[in-house]
């Protein structure tokens, strides 16, 4: 019996703790309609202030690499432990579409799979035949190392450095001379061995004789 | 006085970070250095016979089979004709998945053929050119120069793994197996100054840091 008058007042406290609270908080809510009080809102400054850090940090990251390079279906670079540093050169990229200098197209790759010409389905296959064409070539000779578009856009290339390069005060300018005969080739891994040494062969002819080729760094093989 | 609003800009922050996370780049672009090719000719041949006899270390990759190794013919013993290394049967989990095409999980050098999965020999190529380092090369006269041919459809890919093999010596001197290898990370080398940078660059220590493109004619 005294369990239950226990219980029941036990109950009973807490109904009147509860209508009290919320008393309190109606005549709280008046108060501050009285004063003209603004509703809390959310402060948003230190998320402001992280995405500033990461805003500052990705645009370094992407401004300080030398050769920005997207893998893709067409451009998959080769996996190496090399780790000797890219600098700002005349980049080319040879892709299983196109070769690009300094960004610009400068000739078609022809690729051929089983004997037909390739569809962008095929680009990730295996067996694909890439190659120069032969009317790129120096007398449009098949056996010729020397491709004619890609030695005029190079050379186009390596005589706008020098331009911008003069440009330059004395102190930067010294920095960059020594990667004026620089060029790094951004080959994609299936690009068989006789273009590569086409593409080595008309670079050297362009006067870029040191020659790099951009991979991407693994640890172990 | 009434407080900035911050929202405008923190709507340009939404659009600006993803579209940067999307231009960044994740892997670490780093680059191998090679010497532009030289065409083989009779006449520089001879010009060369007249000079003193260098190891002319030459790697041909042929397609399909292995590494053919040859180097100075008056520097090898009567028996020696080059060196051949076949390309090794190995673990299939090498080839990648084959149910799974897409996935990009072969390693480089291996393909899969009707018997099961075959690498090129990179473990036995680096442990012949350390050979041939430590046998013909002295401080007097240090053996730098790798020139590197291969048969004309050998992809990209191979060439670069046997640059690895030929320019950097590992933390052991050979290695028995190709899991082994691959495990195997380039021994450290003296930091050097770097045309175009300003802090000096901690290399590999060098094996036949010269790689030279050569191109049969």
């Amino acid at each position: 019996m005294s369990d239950e008058q226990n219980e029941l007042g036990t109950h009973h406290d807490h109904e009147e703790a509860l209508r009290q609270r919320m008393e309190h908080r109606a005549a709280r809510k008046s108060k501050s309609k009285k004063h003209g009080e603004k509703p809390a809102v959310l402060n948003i400054n230190s998320l402001l202030d992280i995405m500033t850090v990461m805003l500052v940090f990705l645009i370094v990251s992407i401004t300080s690499d030398p050769l920005q390079v997207k893998e893709s279906a067409i451009m998959k670079l080769s996996r190496s432990s090399a780790n000797f540093p890219a600098v700002y050169t005349i980049p080319m990229q040879v892709n299983k579409k196109e070769i690009l200098v300094d960004g610009k197209k400068a000739l078609p790759v022809s690729c051929k799979y089983q004997g037909r010409p390739c569809t962008d389905g095929d680009m990730e296959r295996q067996g694909l035949s890439l190659s120069i064409d032969p009317v790129n070539k120096e007398h449009g000779k098949r056996e010729s190392l020397l491709i004619v578009p890609l030695k005029e856009k190079l050379s186009a290339a390596v005589k706008a450095l020098k331009d911008q390069n003069m440009d330059l005060p004395e102190e930067v300018r010294r920095k960059y001379l020594a990667n004026q005969g620089v060029a790094t080739i951004i080959c994609d891994r299936s690009i068989p061995y006789r273009m590569i040494a086409e593409i080595v062969y008309t670079t050297a002819m362009a006067e870029l004789h040191d020659i790099r080729f951009a991979i991407v760094y693994t640890e172990g093989h | 006085m009434p407080e900035l609003s911050l929202v405008p800009i923190m709507a340009i922050m939404v659009i600006l970070i993803p579209m940067l996370i999307f231009m960044f780049t994740f892997h670490q672009i780093k680059v191998q250095r090679v010497m532009a090719p030289r065409r083989g000719t009779g006449a520089k041949k001879a010009q060369e016979e007249k000079k003193e006899k260098e190891l002319n270390l030459t790697i041909l990759i042929k397609r399909d089979k292995g590494f053919q190794l040859s180097w100075e013919e008056a520097l090898m013993t009567d028996t020696q004709t080059g060196t051949l290394l076949p390309m090794r049967q190995s673990k299939d989990e090498y080839c990648g998945d084959s149910d799974n095409p897409q996935k990009d999980t072969r390693a480089q050098g291996c393909w899969r053929r009707a018997e099961g999965c075959y690498c090129y020999d990179f473990v036995g190529l680096y442990n012949e050119l350390v050979a041939k380092k430590s046998k013909f090369s002295t401080p007097e006269k240090p053996e730098k120069r790798v020139n590197i041919t291969a048969d004309l459809d050998v992809p990209w890919e191979v060439v670069s793994r046997t640059m690895d093999a030929a320019t950097c010596i590992m933390e052991q001197p050979s290695y028995a197996t190709f899991e082994e290898y691959i495990k195997a990370v380039p021994k450290k080398g003296d930091a050097v100054k770097v045309p175009g940078l300003d802090d000096p660059v901690e290399l590999c220590e060098q094996l036949f840091p010269n790689v030279v493109f050569a191109m049969a004619e």
